[in-house]
């Protein structure tokens, strides 16, 4: 049984699959993509998080198979999607069936397009994070290209020789929700420019009532390390911060929102090819909204305290309040400052290896995914993997991560 | 008089019957190399090309690749074949570079200086042929290989940007077409040897549709690239090397 996630998608992509058969002129179609079966064996470990909760098992396995079909009818009309499914075969759960990105691109001439369906808007030059675009639901840290979900959206974009200005409308999804609401809306424009080897762009966007952002990002080779530095800062932003669950009495609120007139969040950093084969990449992140000490040490009090509660008796209050606060963890994104690093080198006979690394600078946890690959067959790929969590002290934001060590096992094949 | 009317009719005589020797002996090494862009390809171009690496094992890995390019203006490069490539693409602006991969979110920028896709080529090497534009050249010898005159040029690094600091060329004389390239390194030392071969019509003239790059260091590893299609486009829109078409 197939469990169709955001069915409106899939009806929007069996539409556009459709409707080139009707056009006349249609020309070519085309169909990739890759199919790809993890194996994971973790060591789990006790924290405040069990394994349930994060979703974690032993020995975990799952099927994925991602297709990404193509078509251009005529000169003019292009249709792209995304497609995404997973089947768990160890734990024997129903396949889920995700449409990640479906849009159509309309070139009125060749110097203005119009785009529109659910696509993520690409901008900014950094790696991991995207502080001059906050519309993007928030890459995956531990897998940054597996999960590509866009954003409803239009783009009326024009196509220049030294710049491309574009204007959007978008609607935000937090959380991989279908939240088709006019207070979720945004109007922006983006302008990028290149010129003597300095790529520079800005961007701006407006809100349903008081929300707004402007970002700029610069991008330049400086004596072999190509540098950017990207920032924005982003009006009435809002952000739900814990209150220390000792003081409260049942029933009552269990966080409380901030609201920041001018909120500023930066990233900056470099790659440098170290050798003819080795890449390495830095990026250091800033969110003002993120937990700081007082504020992260209540997210953690009140984890285990509505745990502790929930646990002892059944009351909807704290089973709630937990979840609430459980969804509030997320690896990465949580807290203020974050470094992030990888490096990759190709070793002969199609071997190549790497490492990443995210490290919370708040606290000194984090965790290093080291892999080695093996590209000999014509699209297939063998990976294994690993992912060691670490941290100073067991409530620091990887700290929290009921994991001691996982070893993953990837094959993939391309079609 | 009549003497000089005498001369200047001979002279009249022999550029009519000798063109080509009387205008190439007075080539400068700088026009020589403009004339090898122009035999290699066109000023606008799209074409397809694959490019086979051969392993030190006899194995081999192809892809097929498209390249549309403008002189000046910048080349771009799609990936057609493995399946395991499809969508990805490189764009060559100036002296830099990008690389765009399906899933990834931005297009990231590289140095000139790395490995094409795992091949004896760098970057540089199938993106920017344009010698004229990064090398001083001088023209050492006219030599005979196999009963054909070919001039021998040497080019000489204008920046320290640039991939290799000389580079020997061997140009046949009667099409301006490289019968073979040796690049090497600051220390002197010869680090490849990129050899032509398959002179075939191509976009309205005879261009080397075979490419054969050796590097030194391994002797059984090399690259072959092979044109097979190419098309003169002088119309191609500058946006489309814009990193806005990588994003797309």
């Amino acid at each position: 049984m197939i469990k169709v996630t955001a069915k409106f998608n899939l009806l929007i992509l069996i539409c556009l699959l459709l409707i080139p058969s009707v056009l006349h002129g249609s020309n070519s179609f085309s169909f990739h993509g890759n199919v790809e079966w993890d194996l994971r064996i973790n060591k789990v470990r006790d924290t405040v998080l069990n394994v349930e909760e994060m979703g974690l098992g032993e020995l975990d396995d799952c099927l994925w198979c991602f297709v990404n079909p193509e078509i251009t009818a005529s000169d003019k009309f292009g249709f792209y999607a995304r497609v995404r499914l997973q089947k768990p075969l160890i734990q024997n759960t129903s396949a889920s069936l995700y449409v990640d990105q479906v849009y159509f691109n309309y070139d009125i001439n060749p110097q203005i397009s119009l785009l529109a369906g659910k696509k993520r808007l690409p901008w900014g030059y950094s790696y991991l994070w995207s502080p001059s675009l906050i519309l993007n639901p928030q890459r995956y840290v531990f897998e940054p290209e597996r999960y590509l979900e866009g954003i409803p959206l239009f783009v009326l974009g024009y196509s220049g020789a030294v710049t491309s200005p574009k204007l959007f409308g978008a609607v935000r999804t937090p959380q991989q929700k279908e939240e088709l609401k006019l207070e979720n809306s945004y109007l922006g424009f983006q302008i990028d420019r290149y010129f003597s080897g300095l790529e520079l762009f800005l961007n701006g966007l407006t809100g349903y009532k008081k929300k707004a952002a402007i970002g700029l990002g610069i991008r330049k080779d400086v004596l072999g390390f190509i540098v950017h530095i990207e920032g924005s800062v982003v009006k009435n932003s809002q952000r739900r911060y814990f209150h220390d669950p000792s003081t409260l009495d049942e029933g009552d609120e269990i966080y409380y929102i901030k609201d920041r007139n001018w909120c500023t969040v930066l990233t900056t950093g470099f790659n440098r090819m170290l050798s003819e084969n080795s890449l390495l990449i830095f990026e250091y992140f800033y969110d003002r909204l993120g937990f700081q000490g007082r504020e992260f040490n209540n997210f953690v009090n009140s984890l285990n305290y509505f745990k502790d509660k929930s646990a002892q008796a059944s009351d909807e209050y704290y089973t709630q309040s937990f979840s609430e606060v459980l969804g509030a963890y997320t690896p990465g994104s949580i807290r203020q400052n974050y470094a992030y690093l990888a490096y990759s080198h190709r070793l002969k006979k199609d071997w190549n290896f790497g490492l990443r690394s995210l490290t919370s600078l708040d606290d000194g946890s984090g965790f290093i995914y080291p892999f080695i690959s093996f590209s000999a067959i014509t699209n297939c790929l063998i990976e294994i993997e690993g992912c060691v969590p670490f941290y100073t002290e067991p409530n620091s934001e990887f700290g929290l991560l009921p994991l001691k060590w996982s070893t993953i096992m990837k094959i993939k094949i391309f079609f | 008089m009549t003497y000089r009317f005498k001369y200047l009719s001979f002279i009249i005589m022999l550029v009519l019957i000798f063109p080509k020797i009387t205008f190439s002996e007075t080539l400068t090494a700088s026009q020589i190399l403009s004339r090898v862009d122009e035999s290699l390809f066109p000023d606008g171009l799209i074409m397809e090309v694959k490019m086979i690496n051969h392993e030190s094992d006899k194995r081999e890995k192809e892809f097929i690749y498209e390249v549309k390019a403008i002189k000046e203006v910048g080349t771009l490069l799609l990936f057609k074949s493995p399946a395991s490539e499809i969508g990805k693409k490189f764009l060559l602006k100036d002296r830099n570079i990008w690389m765009a991969i399906p899933g990834v979110s931005n297009p990231i920028r590289l140095s000139i200086r790395q490995n094409f896709m795992n091949s004896s080529f760098s970057n540089n090497d199938l993106m920017d042929t344009e010698y004229n534009d990064d090398y001083i050249p001088v023209l050492d010898d006219i030599i005979k290989i196999e009963g054909k005159d070919y001039y021998r040029i040497i080019c000489k690094a204008k920046n320290p940007k640039v991939t290799y600091n000389k580079i020997i060329m061997i140009i046949g004389k009667d099409n301006f077409i490289p019968r073979k390239i040796e690049y090497y390194t600051r220390s002197g030392k010869l680090l490849k040897t990129l050899t032509l071969l398959d002179i075939k019509q191509l976009a309205g003239r005879p261009r080397p549709t075979k490419m054969v790059m050796r590097n030194q260091m391994e002797k059984d590893v090399y690259t072959t690239v092979i044109i097979e299609s190419m098309e003169e486009k002088k119309n191609l829109p500058e946006s489309i090397f814009t990193l806005d078409s990588l994003r797309k």
